[in-house]
Formats: C-alpha cells, structure tokens, sequence
C-alpha cells in the first residue's frame, strides 16, 4: 500500500469521524434520528381540511411530508393563495369569497395540481363581525417536556354550555409558539357568533407531525383574564412550578 | 493529476452533504442555529454589545407625535405607528437602557428600541420604551412619546415598520409592575411580540411603569 493511498484513506476517516462523531451525539442527546432526504418524500395532501369557514374567507388546512409551498387556486380562477414559506403544515387563508356561496378548490403542491370531491367550501350566511382582534397564544413542548415542539399543526375547538364552537386553525412555529384571533368567532354550525369572553372548555388537537394523526389536548380557560394558553406538553409531563419548600 | 482527483473527489462529497442539508440538520440539532428565535443568552450579549445604537445621524424628531405616513418613511428603517394615539415615531435601536445619558438622548430622535432585546423579524420580545409626562400639554416639548399610551387598550392596532417589511399587531395585555421587575424585559416570549414601556400609573410617575403587549397578527411586504 503506497503512501499516497495510506492518506486518502487517513483523510477519509477523518473526514467520517468528523460528521460521525456530532450526529452520533445528537442520536444519544435526542434519543432520535428524524433526519429526511426531502427529494424521497411525498408531495401529496394529507388530512385536507376546511376550517374557519366564514361569510367571505376559508381556511385550508393540509398536511405533506415534503416540505413545498403550498398554494390553492379556487375553481379555475387565476387568483392563487400561496403559503409563505416551504413547510409539510399548511394553513391558507382563502378571500374575495361570498356568503352563501359553494365553491371547489385545487392545491398545487410542488407543481402537481391534486382535485377532488371532497374539495369543496360552503361559505355561511353570516356578516362578517367588526369585533376588534382577540388574539390567544400557547406554547408546545416535546414529549421530553423540554424540547420546543419546532412545527406542526394545531386546531382549537371552544365549548361552552354544550355550544360548539368553529375549529381555528394555527401553524406551531420553530420556538413551539402558536398565535389564534378569536374575533367573530362562529358556533359549529356557522350560523351565530359563539360567545368567548367567559369561562369555557378549550380543545387543542396538536398535529406535531406528518402522519396526520393528532394527539388531544383540553383546559378550561377565561380568555377575559387569559390570554396564554397554559403550556401543552405532548408527552405525560408533570411540571409544578410550585413545588414547595421540601420539594414535595 | 491524482491531487486534483482527491481533491475534487471530496471537494464534491462536501457539495453532496451540504445539498442533502447535513450541515443545516447538524448545526439546528446541535443548537447552534436558532434560526429566527431570539434568545437572551451570553452570545447574543456580546455580540449585541459591540452594536451602537444609531440616532446621532442628524434626523432630529420633530415634537409633533404624528411625524410619518407611510409615504415619508424610509422602507428600511424602524418605525412605530399606533393610529388610536396618533403616534407615528422613528424607533432608534439597540438603546442600552442602563445608560441614562444614551437613553434620554435617544428620545431627542425616538421612540427607544431596548438592546438585548428581539426585533420584529424573531420569535422573542421586541422591547420599546419611551417618556411619558403627567401635563400632556408638555408631552412633544418634553419629547414624552408615550405620553398617549395610557388611552391603548386591549384589542387596538399597533404597527411596526421594520427592514421593508410592516408587521401588524394586536395589544393583548396591559401590565402594571414595579420599576425593578427586569425579568420583563430580558424574558422570552414564544411568540413575536412587542412590549411598550411607559412611566405610570399615574402616567408620568416613576414609583411604577405600564406594559402594554401586543402579539403579532400578520407580517406584510412594505415596499414606499
């Protein structure tokens, strides 16, 4: 073996254990390998919902394992509605909509157009309100308790007095923060305002991943002494941030 | 010639990694790489440290509150529009709000951006804080910007213009806390928001101060 060939090889280890040794660190940190090659996921829409359905807007709401920017063309129009940034959880505020009204839409994920019946927003009949914006956020942790929850999805369902209320949805962003407007907020049905400003019951379904399957969680809140949702860990973490003196 | 194989030979395996984002996926898991998360830490404190605020360029504040329209402004610059008060104010950044001479001389231009603290395009707390003054007939000879800051409620509208861009948000919280309570300054927030800090209730007064929150809505491209 000549000399030469002795340092490629050298080299070549190095080179091996210089990724090697901070991704073998992460593993054993993180207990986890989530590394994704974007080019061999899948661009098609998951778990396409259509969520906040008022008088002149919609929000779409889907999920993909590859991460594209999203866009939604309603019918054939040449208005599109684009997402922001690249992402695998897409919220898209659909406008220019009118009251009463069925529409059919289209995503465009990654340059396929994908339809389907099921892609249809039946707008309500109800005047868009005039309340000033009430805006709620929360934060979410890993399963750790931790580690902030760096994306996803959440959808937040009220109830109050066995009256439902619209599901809002929300991106998490890369700190586990969420931000969600209550104002002119509908019942489940879309036919009436729902009523926020009291104690009622708060559901969260959290989508912190590209499955589609989303993990639960309820509080019971008053938003007129709250605005912070209380922290929503997605594992079963106890944390008391009162503990007391002997630590019991 | 064997040289230049071995050399383009990793040269292209490092071009390989850096395209499948092993660099990226090393440096976020490792924590390195907070993207667009501000974080108070001890490497944000020195390297925010050797920034000087930038308000002795000469831009002297006019006394009126309602200086700018969005004609006016510079696309670039930092600016803080509250139409409920007729506020519109140039913001000068990274005021050290330990520095009383530095802080006081900041109002001659501005509203104050306090240092250490995040800006409208992270995740964190972008810190404000400006004079105010009990005689509000004496507010713009007093460069006392928040004067009117006592009137913002919860559910108002307040704008920020920064870097071309124009985020929107809505007040969610007023507080009133001691003049020692710093913790509401240097924490964090898990969502883009802006604190406005005045002297009061009464306002004016300096035995407490008034933080008003708001939490973004929306971020909009601004471009004159």
């Amino acid at each position: 073996m000549n000399s030469k060939f002795r340092n490629f090889l050298g080299v070549g280890a190095l080179f091996v254990m210089a990724l090697g040794i901070p991704i073998t660190i992460i593993i054993l940190t993180n207990q986890t390998f989530d590394y994704k090659i974007n080019a061999f996921l899948n661009d098609n829409p998951k778990s396409v919902k259509v969520l906040d359905i008022r008088g002149n807007f919609a929000k779409i709401v889907w999920i993909t394992e590859k991460e594209v920017t999203g866009i939604v063309r309603i019918g054939n129009s040449d208005t599109l509605y684009k997402d922001k940034d690249s992402t695998s959880f897409h919220v898209i505020q659909v406008g220019n909509l009118t009251p009463n009204q069925k529409y059919t839409f289209s995503i465009f994920s990654d340059g396929n157009e994908y339809k389907s019946n099921d892609y249809v927003i039946n707008t309500v009949s109800v005047a868009e309100g005039s309340e000033d914006p009430f805006v709620i956020y929360g934060q979410i942790f890993d399963k750790d308790g931790v580690s902030l929850q760096k994306n996803g999805l959440v959808l937040l369902t009220l109830s109050s007095s066995g009256s439902l209320s619209q599901e809002l949805p929300a991106t998490i962003n890369n700190a586990g923060g969420f931000t969600i407007d209550l104002a002119n907020i509908l019942n489940s049905t879309g036919d009436q305002k729902f009523n926020y400003k009291k104690s009622l019951e708060i559901s969260l379904k959290i989508y912190s991943d590209v499955t589609g399957i989303a993990l639960e969680k309820k509080f019971t809140i008053n938003f007129s002494i709250q605005r912070q949702i209380p922290n929503i860990y997605l594992g079963d973490v106890n944390i008391d941030i009162m503990p007391g003196i002997n630590g019991d | 010639m064997k040289k230049l194989l071995i050399f383009i030979f990793w040269v292209g395996l490092i071009i390989l990694a850096y395209y499948f984002g092993l660099f990226d996926f090393i440096l976020t898991n490792a924590g390195i790489n907070t993207g667009n998360i501000f974080i108070p830490s001890r490497k944000n404190i020195n390297s925010i440290n050797n920034q000087s605020s930038n308000f002795s360029d000469g831009k002297v504040a006019s006394k009126t509150f309602n200086e700018y329209t969005e004609n006016t402004i510079d696309k670039n610059g930092f600016y803080l529009r509250i139409d409920k008060i007729d506020l519109f104010k140039r913001i000068i950044e990274n005021v050290d709000p330990r520095n009383k001479t530095e802080y006081i001389d900041s109002w001659n231009y501005g509203i104050s951006h306090g240092k250490f603290t995040s800006t409208p395009d992270k995740i964190g707390i972008t810190y404000l804080f400006s004079h105010a003054v009990s005689n509000k007939a004496e507010a713009g000879e007093s460069k006392a910007w928040f004067t009117y800051m006592d009137m913002v409620k919860v559910g108002d509208e307040v704008i920020i213009y920064y870097k071309s861009k124009k985020y929107t948000y809505s007040v969610t919280e007023v507080l009133v806390v001691k003049p020692t309570d710093t913790g509401f300054y240097t924490g964090a927030s898990p969502v883009p928001k802006v604190r406005m800090q005045f002297c009061g209730p009464p306002t004016g007064s300096l035995d407490s101060r008034t933080l008003v929150d708001a939490v973004l809505l929306r971020t909009d491209t601004f471009n004159v």
